[in-house]
């Protein structure tokens, strides 16, 4: 293999990488706050890709497209946090089983608007075209979605070291009965963390589209991604599904090239080599 | 009142018992006047979900432009279509399929994009002596070792219009190796092996051979990693076949090597997604919307004024499908009871589609083609795929000894 395919292929699984945080960073964040895994963090972002799609067919603006469906879906989070998982303070369990309804509700809403043909996002115009890596060429809006990555992980690490809010988010993250005690009212940041974990993963959706395109059982693909990331970086940690997302990013992508037909599996491999060693992940905390 | 004598009742039972044998003598059973037999039920079983969904609904607007333009009749009976979503999934299909024969009781099973629904369904549909006339499904052994006098192909088997290419590339286009990406599935293997067998035959090398899961929405990893050789040789279909050319663009390969492709891959129904990176992408398959026969223009015509937009490859099989269903029972004028006369005719239509020539083997059951070679280029800025080559009377390149036994 050349060294300019080679670099090729690490930027490649560094922007898959860098997608796949913006969904794993959520689903992390939810967790160590809430306690809860929501299992509909994949709808979110399939739904994220969808209203993208559908807004941008609409304005031809996909900036438009992006934060529209965003928003949307940030709302709906507020909305079923609210209304729904509110209501089940305490019993984490049955949390995570509702969220399991809302992969189905969501799941046949979608198929029903959109049909089962996968759709495709085309490409901004200002990141159309190619850029010269070593003499081979690799895609500008790939290159895009690596720095978009990085710039939200950057923002997302800022604000929960550097601001107020962040550190009661931490606080609470670590130890939330401590955080109680302390005078603190948690159960008011869940509805912002559930919000803002909606938001990052449809932000995703629309990013990923004119990649990944948006179709009947991404919801449930991505989930899976997801899953193993955070699992894999530590759950509850935002550097955990940092060096997740870019470790499963190039484990797929390299993956792909020495193992083309079992690509499937490599990302799994990867999983269980890590557990064998971290028990609860890269950067988790055992907990008692 | 007077009551019956136990001898009377007995009298009154019998009669009774004979009105009621002889009503349903008289309402039972097909009568020979088509008239009574009600409409022909032709059941179509394509993907409307999933990665072949479009496949599944340009099929069904093939039939059903041919059916309209004869009137829903054929055969003096009227015509009536049943559509199920086989979902792309064997089982799935097979559970249709048999909602379709037992519940519908359908005379005649057409459709079928995917090769494993068909395989799926193969069994069933022999065991129960039904005609099936496979609109799309490739999968050689359909008609080869699996081949049966109820199985019909009107599509192609999976390297029908490839294996020609493969000697065309190497004589006329002076390519001498090559790299292969086809999905990993069957379909997608066997119609790379279609293109190798003959490429090789002709004295071409193949230097690579990747097959990326079906599905695959990120070619990137693989497009890293192509060998270096004249050209590369892909098939994709659906949106697999959008995703990939766009990002073989991205990714410059067409800089370095050039692409050929089977005919799915650059489809009419892809390239108005793929747009200009599809350009001079030269292929094979056993149409065009561009051929400029009689025949085809008028096609073309009554398709997009019906559908507003351009026949494909899928468009066209289901046409033909119809046409064979329509054809077969004029000749045996609506009888659709007696299965051995139904099979006999469908097995000699033959007429002038608008791909060319249409006919079966008699010995495969598989359709006999033209295959033509066409390049991607834009005219009167639509993308079209100008026809450059013509390969006539194409059939199976492997020999078959005898018709199917049963």
């Amino acid at each position: 293999m050349q060294t300019s395919q080679f670099a090729i292929q690490i930027l490649n699984g560094l922007s898959y990488g860098l997608l796949l945080f913006l969904l794993a960073a959520g689903l992390s964040l939810i967790f160590g706050l809430m306690g809860v895994i929501n299992m509909a963090h994949g709808s979110f972002f399939m739904l994220g890709a969808y209203l993208g799609y559908a807004i941008i067919k609409v304005t031809d603006n996909f900036l438009l497209g992006l934060l529209g469906a965003a928003l949307a879906v940030a709302l709906l989070g507020i909305f079923l946090e609210r209304c729904f998982f509110r209501k089940l303070f305490g019993m984490e369990l049955k949390q995570v089983l509702l969220s399991f309804g809302f992969i189905y509700i969501i799941m046949d809403l979608a198929k029903g608007i959109w049909g089962g043909t996968p759709r495709s996002l085309s490409t901004p115009e200002l990141l159309q075209g190619s850029v010269a890596i070593l003499g081979d060429a690799f895609p500008l809006y790939r290159l895009a979605l690596a720095a978009i990555g990085l710039g939200v992980a950057l923002v997302l690490w800022l604000f929960l070291e550097r601001t107020r809010i962040g550190v009661i988010i931490r606080a609470g993250v670590d130890d939330r009965q401590m955080a109680e005690a302390l005078g603190i009212n948690i159960r008011a940041y869940f509805t912002g963390i559930f919000a803002l974990g909606a938001f990052l993963a449809a932000f995703g959706g629309v990013i990923g589209g004119p990649i990944i395109g948006v179709y009947p059982g991404l919801d449930l693909e991505v989930l899976v991604l997801a899953l193993v990331i955070v699992v894999v970086g530590g759950l509850g940690s935002l550097q955990g599904a940092f060096w997740g997302s870019i470790i499963i990013g190039m484990a797929e992508a390299f993956g792909k090239m020495i193992f083309p037909n079992y690509s499937v599996i490599t990302i799994y491999i990867t999983m269980i080599l890590i557990l064998l060693f971290k028990r609860a992940g890269i950067f988790g905390k055992e907990r008692s | 009142m007077k009551r019956f004598s136990p001898k009377a009742l007995k009298i009154m039972g019998v009669l009774c018992l004979a009105f009621f044998a002889l009503t349903l003598v008289g309402c039972g059973g097909a009568g020979s006047n088509p008239k009574d037999a009600g409409p022909v039920k032709i059941g179509l079983l394509v993907p409307y979900t999933g990665v072949f969904a479009s496949n599944g609904y340009d099929i069904t607007k093939g039939m059903e432009l041919y059916f309209d333009e004869i009137g829903w009749k054929a055969g003096g009976r009227e015509i009536v279509l049943i559509k199920e979503d086989s979902e792309m999934n064997g089982q799935v299909g097979l559970q249709k399929t048999r909602r379709l024969v037992e519940g519908e009781k359908i005379d005649i099973l057409t459709g079928v994009v995917s090769s494993t629904v068909a395989y799926a369904i193969r069994d069933y549909v022999v065991g129960h002596e039904l005609p099936f006339i496979i609109g799309n499904a490739g999968a050689a052994d359909l008609t080869r070792d699996k081949r049966s006098k109820y199985i019909f192909r009107v599509s192609f088997f999976n390297g029908q219009f490839e294996y020609p290419m493969g000697s065309y590339v190497y004589q006329q286009m002076g390519i001498k190796n090559v790299v292969i990406m086809a999905p990993d599935y069957a379909a997608g293997h066997e119609k790379a092996r279609g293109f190798m067998d003959g490429f090789k035959a002709a004295g071409g090398k193949v230097v690579q051979e990747i097959y990326p899961p079906l599905g695959t929405t990120d070619f990137g990893p693989y497009l890293a990693q192509l060998k270096n050789a004249d050209a590369v040789w892909a098939h994709f279909s659906g949106t697999d076949s959008i995703r990939y050319v766009k990002q073989y663009n991205e990714y410059r390969i067409n800089d370095k090597m050039p692409l050929l492709t089977s005919g799915d891959t650059v489809d009419e129904s892809s390239i108005i997604y793929q747009e200009d990176t599809a350009l001079g992408i030269i292929s094979s398959l056993h149409y065009s919307a561009a051929l400029n026969t009689p025949e085809n223009q008028v096609f073309v015509k009554n398709f997009r004024a019906k559908y507003n937009e351009d026949p494909d490859m899928f468009s066209i099989q289901g046409y033909d499908a119809a046409r064979v269903i329509a054809e077969a029972l004029n000749k045996t004028q609506g009888n659709t009871k007696d299965t051995e006369q139904l099979l006999t005719s469908i097995r000699s239509v033959s007429f002038q589609s608008p791909r060319g020539p249409f006919k079966f083997d008699p010995t495969s059951q598989n359709v006999v083609f033209n295959t033509y070679i066409r390049k991607v280029e834009k005219v009167d800025g639509k993308l079209v795929n100008t026809v450059i080559y013509t390969i006539p009377n194409v059939a199976d390149y492997v020999a078959l000894d005898s018709p199917a036994k049963q």
